[in-house]
């Protein structure tokens, strides 16, 4: 069931109607119901998965939370990792490594027949695995007491809008929401309307629209392509992504908002970042402000000296690429962004000590430019079906920049299709505030509004694909 | 629910209601203007009306069915001139041919113009290439909704052509609106004004995902769809011909066809490849010109007037090229 199908419009309605009728206790297991439903839609096998997550997280919680001895602490946070990440690696990360494994062990002459298992990814379990992780480990801290209440937590796992595909909501922020009575505001539906709406926009008239483009460009064996050609397909990519991640993110944050609950902005328009860091406080933020709290900073943060703290990034981008999937493509990419986090701090060290004034307006532009350049580099790896692929694409890029007219095509589809949101984002950039269309004259916001609905009506996708980060 | 909407966006939301009627109205008024396919699709009722007329004595209802291929492959008035050298006495011929479609959508248009209101033609000509009369779902199920399905073509609908809830929710809204059954018409439009070589564009584009997706093995196609098409059509004492009309890229007609043809009693008319007929009079690289349409239309008539029918004859001039 996709955000941008009936059917889930038809199911949202359904719940919508029977949860303004009820109390809040009914409305819970209203949501968790419905959370289930939404889940099992995709296949009713994996939802076992959450169950076992929840049951286990629940419990865990409570252990820990009674219990005052550091070390038995220490054992049950352990427990409760080891079954979350033994979960993931088993499910997303197993044939991979086998594989891998079976290759380097006949490279030194020992062949090993691993054995070779058809598993399917259930859909979100990263997401939904990192947030109960976040729970448990929060509780550890004693930064938040455990849930009593069972079907409060399963609800704060199985959340319908953002169990899929994020943003990865800590406890500390979505439990208390579930818990205590939702307020509703005048201004919500208001806001939920232009989350939805741009959402939909990012996913059907850009995201879904550029796919072809993109597919096209990595379906075609490099010998026939031009570097022209890769350079449009990778920026279509990245518009591509962009639309199809933040895009959920937002309806997800739309439909959350009319059910009265607040999750947290996942993108701040991106490619607007002038440094790497400042990219990943805009990208996925829920994803890097995860990594930042649970792995950067015990891994020591940028306590331990230059070459700690180098190796302390590299080590955390290195695993939130590999969060994204198993394969050697997202290995290189998290190490890409860990290289290019490490350069900007050993440049930037030495800037500030020269000089700490703030660039001007051209310089500021320029430094976007190169961050985007600098970002679609990286998302040529990603998206490539092999690093050979990526690097011969990369030469491509470097070596023949001839115009031909499928790149006129492509280049014409991406100024169409990315064009109006670009327009759209460099005005918001330029706001005080991300919701500032909300502050202007309602008939400001119907006409943005229904230039984004004629878009999307008039120029729907061929077909209307997947969400990308549904697969990670 | 109703709270929280009278506090906020009411306005807003009766602004972009209005302009999605304002869209759809005109629409309605225009959509004659957008193509000479849309004009097509409105007149199918009255082009059942004509075929259905009682015949004058001796005369033969032949009716046309295809795509864009036969709009520019068949000349009427070299069939009725062929024809009638033949021997034959008159012919009355109509012409049903939508755009970009195939078995999936003849066969309701078929159904619901013809065979459901008794006005079912002497003759029927189905003109086809490639894998025209394979079962494969409609490329367009919104224009099934607004021209060629009737509400007791439902039950079939769900059961064959929409299988997901998705696809029953969009069909019914197609049926209500113009807008949304004809948007693709808009769209290339005004992408072929926006963006240079669009057309050319995309089908390369299309042409390196397709090769890259094609499966490698060949899975026997399947022809239920037209089964259920020729037998509609005999049921009622229809004359049924197919005819597998030139285009510039061969094809196989496969067994599987050919049996359906034998079993249902349906001549078969090969006309892939039509004596005097080359590449280059394939101007836009899959329509026949003027001239390449006369020398098809006058073999397909001629195989269909021979006492001795060619069914599935390779014809004895050289293939072009």
């Amino acid at each position: 069931m996709l955000f941008n199908s009936y059917a889930f419009w038809m199911f949202y309605a359904v719940v919508a109607a029977v949860y303004f009728r009820v109390g809040h206790r009914a409305q819970n297991r209203l949501l968790l119901a419905a959370s289930y439903f939404f889940y099992g839609c995709w296949d009713w096998r994996f939802l076992g998965l959450i169950v076992v997550s929840t049951l286990v997280d629940f419990w865990v919680a409570l252990e820990l939370d009674r219990c005052a001895n550091p070390r038995l602490r220490r054992g049950w946070l352990l427990g409760s990792i080891a079954t979350n990440l033994g979960l993931l690696a088993f499910f997303k990360y197993y044939g991979f490594f086998s594989q891998e494994l079976g290759r380097l062990l006949g490279a030194v002459g020992l062949p090993v027949l691993l054995p070779s298992l058809d598993i399917v990814l259930p859909v979100g379990i990263s997401f939904y695995t990192f947030q109960t992780m976040s729970y448990t480990i929060d509780v550890y801290r004693r930064q938040l007491p455990a849930v009593r209440n069972l079907p409060d937590f399963a609800l704060y796992v199985a959340f319908f809008p953002q169990l899929v595909a994020g943003p990865i909501e800590r406890a500390t922020r979505l439990l208390p929401q579930v818990v205590q009575p939702r307020r509703h505001h005048p201004g919500d539906f208001a806001e939920g309307l232009f989350h939805v709406l741009t959402g939909l926009f990012k996913k059907v008239f850009v995201a879904d629209t550029l796919a072809m483009v993109v597919n096209a460009l990595f379906a075609t064996p490099t010998s026939e392509l031009t570097g022209t050609e890769v350079l449009i397909g990778v920026y279509a990519f990245a518009f591509q992504i962009y639309g199809d991640f933040s895009g959920y993110s937002s309806i997800a944050r739309g439909v959350a908002k009319w059910l009265g609950f607040d999750l947290m902005e996942n993108f701040r328009r991106p490619y607007f970042a002038e440094t790497p860091s400042e990219f990943w406080q805009r990208w996925h933020i829920s994803l890097s402000q995860w990594l930042r709290d649970y792995l950067y900073i015990p891994l020591g943060g940028n306590r331990g000296g230059t070459l700690l703290t180098y190796r302390n990034l590299l080590l955390t981008m290195l695993l939130g690429g590999l969060w994204h999937g198993a394969a050697w493509t997202f290995l290189a990419w998290g190490a890409y962004h860990g290289l290019l986090l490490c350069l900007f701090r050993f440049f930037e060290q030495r800037r500030s000590r020269l000089s700490a004034t703030t660039s001007p307006e051209p310089i500021r532009f320029l430094r976007r430019v190169l961050m985007f350049h600098l970002v679609c580099v990286g998302w040529l790896l990603f998206r490539a079906e092999s690093l050979t692929q990526a690097a011969a694409m990369l030469t491509l890029v470097a070596t023949d920049l001839t115009l031909t007219p499928v790149a006129i095509t492509m280049l014409g589809m991406l100024a169409f299709y990315a064009g109006p949101l670009l327009v759209l984002e460099v005005w918001l950039e330029q706001q005080p505030a991300s919701n500032e269309l909300l502050q202007r004259h309602w008939a400001v916001r119907a006409a943005v509004y229904a230039a984004l609905v004629q878009l999307m009506l008039l120029f729907p996708p061929v077909t209307p694909s997947q969400f990308i980060y549904f697969q990670f | 629910m109703t709270r929280l909407l009278a506090h906020s966006e009411t306005r807003v939301v009766l602004c972009l209601l209005a302009l999605l009627g304002a869209g759809e109205a005109g629409m309605r008024l225009y959509e004659g203007r957008l193509s000479k396919d849309v004009r097509h699709l409105e007149t199918f009722e009255e082009l059942a009306a004509r075929i259905s007329a009682p015949p004058q004595a001796g005369e033969t209802r032949v009716l046309f069915l295809g795509n864009s291929l036969t709009r520019y492959g068949v000349d009427v008035a070299e069939f009725t001139r062929e024809v009638a050298v033949s021997g034959r006495e008159l012919v009355r011929v109509e012409r049903l041919m939508p755009d970009n479609t195939a078995v999936a959508d003849w066969y309701y248009a078929y159904r619901s113009y013809f065979a459901d209101c008794d006005r079912a033609p002497d003759v029927l000509v189905i003109g086809f290439a490639g894998g025209h009369l394979n079962d494969a779902p409609s490329r367009h199920p919104e224009r099934l909704a607004r021209y060629y399905c009737r509400l007791s073509h439902l039950p079939e609908l769900c059961r064959r052509d929409l299988l997901t809830v998705d696809a029953r929710t969009g069909f019914a809204l197609a049926g209500l609106s113009s807008l949304l059954c004809n948007r693709d018409r808009i769209e290339s439009r005004a992408l072929d004004l926006l963006i240079p070589g669009y057309q050319a564009g995309v089908q390369e584009l299309n042409r390196r995902l397709t090769r890259r997706t094609a499966a490698p093995t060949r899975t026997p196609p399947t022809f239920h769809r037209l089964r259920q098409l020729l037998t509609l059509a005999r049921g009622e004492g229809v004359e049924v011909l197919l005819a597998a009309m030139p285009v510039p890229q061969p094809y196989e007609l496969a067994p599987e066809l050919r049996q359906l043809a034998d079993e249902l009693g349906v001549r078969l008319i090969d006309c892939r490849r039509v004596p005097g007929v080359l590449p280059e009079m394939f101007p836009d690289g899959l329509h026949m010109d003027a001239s390449a349409a006369r020398l098809y239309t006058r073999f397909l008539a001629r195989a269909w007037t021979a006492s001795a029918p060619p069914v599935e004859t390779e014809p004895d001039l050289a293939p072009p090229g």
